[in-house]
């Protein structure tokens, strides 16, 4: 039994034909989900991005306010019931754009293009937080100290919000952000 | 362990299948819906 | 020899201080649950939308202890307690340095009292991973240092006793598949648990104000060496639990010891860089570095968890089979003890973290397919069908063996402990589906209220809706078989028989 000691020798028992039969199946599988994972880099268009930066959050967020202010096309206005406002910047197709993330806010609302490819910089100034596209569910990392480099294409026009997932304080859950594509 | 014929876990071998099969079939069901976000890298 | 009793059941000769040790372990554990499932009876509450019980503040605390209470306190004392049970009972050895075993159930019973008061106080709002640069009180990360290093020294009990019963000679030829099983969760979770303790560490110096606070992406790493790889304890310990369960209810043995063995040394192997699949959407790390470790090396640990998955049904499907249940592909399976809690516990504990939590677990850690499932519903989902319906629903089925060989005394209430199993596991499961099916649609995970707090509005799928609600009512009747054993449990205690 599974609880009673084996005598020594059962290195050599062979094993029966299901168990090789099932072995062998379940080995093959695994190599193939491993294989997938380098072949989506070349044939799939979806690839977390391999091209980071450490940077300090001072720096980052000097870079974001210049973004802002130099693609700033308007502001919200007063948004629901907290009438926070929000600015509004409309970057340039192929450009850098920043996306600064901080307690409990993402700045600035971004108005892109579909079918435009950009750079997207992801970072944050406090403490970690998750951007989750919404309802596209496409989520990634805000990590203070490190400028994330996305190169994104908005394949479809539509009114998306940033969701924060990853817990970062009291109002967390509040923590909601804009994205329009046109 | 010797087995009789009768003795082979036929059922087990026939229910990990069943869930290989799901598993399979899930696996595949995300890569599509992976395929039809933004592009991203 | 009176440190010694000779159990009635078994015929295995039982060492008291070791009785001891997995008694005092597996009540600590009990209780962890009891109040880990009361915390857990509020969260469901709040996530079920239509409910939405807790406001954000004591959501965010209570769910932080939540966590804590179970993932850490109730699954790794269960542990302690089966790491006593399977060296020094299974091997008719006695436990090696028993004040060794006391030291680490102080430490880990301090550890988690200081946890557990801060986090009720409000010193730690931060989740039960606490990232960097979000702050904790320091009494925090020291409690959580105290209760790793405890959790060590339950391990090195048991290797030391394995020793001292090949030295003495209490078993001949090699150690049972269980121990075996319960020594390869023991490797992993001496190397888990001091990624704990190192990584706990600085972040006690820097919370206490003495360094400056490390790198966010840093801590992430180390500390899923811990979060994570302390779960492949639960896995490498439930598998053990599985076979124990096996032999015990329907007498199987193993169809292959050679295989068994192998997939458990498989876990080891590579189990422990499975971790690294939490920072899949991270900056800092290679796709090459990513889909490496994520496939814990061409994914061997998945294999393992695959040859379980065969070998497990398979043992006793064989037992069965020897009893004379030989008609059709399945008559072995319809004559099965249903009515037993430690069978009906084994079996959907074996489905619920098979096609439930281990299918998810790997789709969820490509490294691609992490983008649509990184910390939304889906993560729970997933880890409460493995940790939940698949670790903790068979440590309750080996409670019910543990109850009448350790501590001695008929389980009480056997109509309900005969259906507590489905109670429990049939709920859990529904939950986690549905928790997942929430999630891919972009619910986030550990959010007081999915719909924001007054600023951008957001809209969800109408699938969303009914699938939080069937997530709440399961997750409610979960909390009731969840109750039910921990009534069974304890009536158990205070007014079971005893067998004498």
């Amino acid at each position: 039994m599974s609880i009673t000691p084996v005598p020594y020798g059962w290195w050599k028992t062979p094993m029966h034909a299901e168990e090789k039969w099932w072995v062998s199946i379940a080995l093959v599988w695994c190599i193939a989900i491993t294989i997938a994972m380098p072949a989506w880099h070349f044939v799939g268009k979806q690839n977390s991005s391999q091209e980071y930066y450490t940077i300090s959050v001072e720096d980052f967020n000097t870079l974001t306010e210049d973004f802002i202010e130099k693609y700033k096309s308007g502001t919200t206005g007063p948004v629901g019931d907290n009438q926070d406002e929000w600015d509004i910047v409309t970057p340039p197709p192929g450009s850098d754009i920043f996306l600064r993330s901080m307690q409990w806010r993402w700045d600035p609302v971004l108005k892109l293009k579909a079918g435009e490819t950009y750079r997207l910089h992801l970072s944050s100034i406090d403490v970690l937080h998750g951007l989750s596209i919404h309802p596209l569910n496409m989520n990634f990392e805000a990590v203070p100290g490190w400028d994330y480099v996305l190169t994104i294409t908005p394949t479809k026009a539509g009114d998306y919000r940033i969701i924060c997932n990853e817990f970062c304080g009291a109002d967390h859950h509040g923590m909601i952000g804009q994205i329009i594509v046109e | 362990m010797d087995l009789k014929p009768e003795e082979h876990p036929k059922g087990s071998f026939i229910l990990v299948l069943i869930f290989f099969a799901i598993f399979m079939g899930m696996y595949l069901l995300n890569w599509k819906q992976l395929s039809e976000i933004w592009h991203v890298g | 020899m009176s440190e010694f009793r000779t159990c009635s059941i078994t015929g295995l000769k039982v060492h008291l201080p070791a009785e001891k040790l997995i008694k005092i372990n597996a009540v600590t554990a009990i209780v962890f649950l009891l109040v880990g499932g009361i915390l857990g009876l509020l969260m469901v509450l709040t996530r079920w939308q239509a409910v939405h019980l807790l406001p954000a503040e004591l959501f965010y605390r209570l769910l932080t202890l939540h966590g804590i209470a179970m993932l850490v306190a109730w699954i790794i004392f269960w542990e302690m307690a089966a790491l006593y049970l399977t060296s020094a009972v299974l091997l008719n050895s006695r436990l090696a340095v028993p004040w060794v075993g006391w030291l680490q159930y102080l430490l880990m019973l301090v550890g988690g009292g200081i946890v557990t008061v801060i986090v009720l106080i409000g010193g730690a709002d931060v989740m039960f991973t606490s990232y960097v640069p979000l702050k904790a009180h320091p009494l925090y990360y020291l409690g959580v240092i105290l209760f790793a290093v405890g959790a060590i020294l339950g391990c090195v009990v048991f290797f030391a006793t394995v020793v001292v019963a090949k030295t003495e000679g209490t078993y001949t030829g090699s150690l049972p598949l269980v121990t075996y099983g319960a020594a390869c969760a023991a490797i992993i979770a001496i190397i888990t648990l001091s990624h704990g303790a190192i990584v706990f560490i600085p972040t006690l110096l820097w919370s206490a104000g003495l360094i400056p606070p490390m790198d966010a992406e840093v801590y992430r790493l180390i500390f899923w060496g811990f979060g994570h790889s302390s779960q492949q304890i639960n896995v490498c310990t439930m598998v053990a639990v599985w076979y124990m369960l096996g032999s015990l209810t329907v007498g199987s043995s193993p169809l292959n010891e050679k295989v068994c063995r192998t997939a458990f040394v498989l876990y080891v192997l590579f189990i422990c860089i499975a971790s690294e699949h939490h920072i899949l959407v991270d900056p800092g790390f290679s796709a090459a570095h990513k889909s490496w470790n994520t496939s814990y090396f061409m994914h061997l640990a998945v294999l393992a968890s695959m040859i379980h998955a065969f070998s497990v049904p398979a043992a006793t499907e064989v037992a069965l089979r020897k009893k004379g249940y030989t008609r059709g592909t399945f008559e072995w399976l319809k004559k099965a003890p249903w009515g037993n809690p430690g069978w009906s516990s084994l079996f959907l504990s074996l489905v619920g973290f098979g096609f439930l939590g281990g299918t998810t677990g790997v789709i969820y850690g490509t490294e691609q397919l992490n983008i649509l499932s990184h910390n939304n519903l889906r993560i729970p989902g997933h880890f409460h069908a493995t940790v939940v319906a698949g670790t903790t629903l068979a440590f309750m089925g080996g409670t019910y063996y543990v109850l009448p060989l350790i501590f001695q005394r008929e389980v009480a209430f056997p109509g309900l402990a005969k259906i507590q199993p489905y109670l429990f596991g049939i709920p859990i499961m529904l939950f986690s589906t549905f928790m997942m099916v929430a999630g891919g649609f972009g619910v986030a995970r550990r959010s007081a209220d999915m719909y924001g707090s007054g600023g951008f509005s957001v809209e969800y799928s109408p699938i969303v809706d009914i699938s939080l609600s069937i997530m709440g009512l399961s997750g409610v009747v979960a909390c009731l078989g969840g109750a039910a054993f921990c009534v069974i449990a304890v009536a158990t205690l205070l007014i079971g028989k005893k067998i004498s």
